[in-house]
């Protein structure tokens, strides 16, 4: 039985409080690839706006930054399933850096 | 003849002193010279002994909940009553057993149970000490809010998630409960996030208390939430 904490009392939960319980940790399972698509997401996010400036009126922006920004906007049409996910998101244990290509600036 | 002064200690004398009246000796004489007080008043010494009151916009200890190791919800229930209108809720520390999990907010009623209905909007933004990077969580009439949206380490010296929130008008049912707060923790890569958050509920209601718990696995916490004294 799961413990839960209540105004520093901790006890067994309840057979009500265990089943909500349960259920939230299937419901994290069941959600793993949209999970990793909303972290994708993100990270596409901070890299676009990283370099949304080069849109701006005086600034030119060259083809390989316009065909970046638009492999990153097309990923998720590219990337449709979890074992997809996972190399987007893999990152170097030394650095903790992305390592799909597809994160890196022209 | 009369006797104008006895001296105790010379005179030996032995025994127990009468108790009756004693409150109503000084604090010279080692009593406090004070009869009466009521509910959270303290002594404060001001060349004579008085009862005070908190002082205006001091916090007032309402509660603590820690959690000693893993378990699967912490909540302080029973905390929000209409003596305060505005309270802080400190989050000392919130770490996840998963490596990774995100640390969830939900607000809770007076059965006590959780309020898990789509009426919590919020938005929280964290940006890495790393490269700036920020990390986002932002959604409307959903059923909890997310504090750490890009996981939380589960490296118990790091203590997880800390934070402190400050939650206004939860017990006055005919008002929405709003709360907003900055944070900190560690992610599962070491590196170190700021940011600050906003929550919303949009149902009336007279939420009495809060809960954390992480999207997955359990955590090990420790809360305090206090009330603050209206001017």
């Amino acid at each position: 039985m799961t413990k839960i904490a209540i105004n520093n009392t901790v006890r067994d939960m309840t057979a009500e409080e265990q089943a909500e319980y349960d259920t939230r940790q299937q419901a994290y399972i069941d959600d793993g690839a949209n999970r990793k698509l909303a972290e994708i997401k993100q990270i596409r996010l901070q890299k676009l706006i990283e370099t949304d400036f080069y849109a701006l009126g005086d600034v030119t922006m060259s083809d390989e930054m316009k065909t970046w920004r638009q492999s990153l906007r097309d990923i998720p049409a590219n990337h449709v399933n979890e074992a997809a996910y996972d190399l987007l998101l893999a990152r170097d244990p030394d650095t903790n850096e992305l390592t799909h290509s597809i994160w890196s600036k022209p | 003849m009369a006797l104008s002064k006895i001296d105790l200690d010379k005179a030996g004398v032995t025994g127990t002193l009468p108790t009756t009246n004693l409150d109503t000796v000084g604090v010279a004489q080692g009593g406090t010279g004070i009869t009466s007080g009521t509910t959270d008043q303290y002594l404060k010494f001001t060349g004579t002994t008085t009862l005070a009151s908190a002082g205006a916009g001091g916090l007032v200890a309402l509660g603590q909940v820690d959690s000693g190791g893993n378990v699967g919800e912490i909540n302080l229930d029973n905390k929000f009553s209409a003596t305060y209108k505005n309270y802080l809720v400190i989050v000392d520390k919130m770490v996840p057993a998963t490596d990774g999990a995100n640390i969830i907010f939900r607000l809770r009623d007076d059965t006590p149970s959780s309020i898990s209905d789509s009426n919590y909007d919020y938005n929280t933004r964290a940006w890495r000490s790393s490269d700036n990077t920020v990390y986002l969580a932002a959604n409307d009439n959903v059923s909890a809010v997310n504090f750490s949206d890009g996981g939380v380490s589960n490296t118990s010296s790091r203590q997880g998630l800390k934070m402190a929130l400050w939650i206004h008008d939860p017990f006055d049912s005919t008002v929405k409960t709003s709360g907003h707060g900055t944070l900190m923790f560690v992610n599962t890569g070491g590196v170190s996030l700021g940011g600050y958050t906003h929550f919303y509920y949009k149902n009336n209601a007279s939420p009495r208390g809060v809960q954390f718990y992480a999207n997955t696995g359990n955590v090990n916490g420790r809360i305090k939430i206090y009330g603050v004294v209206d001017s």
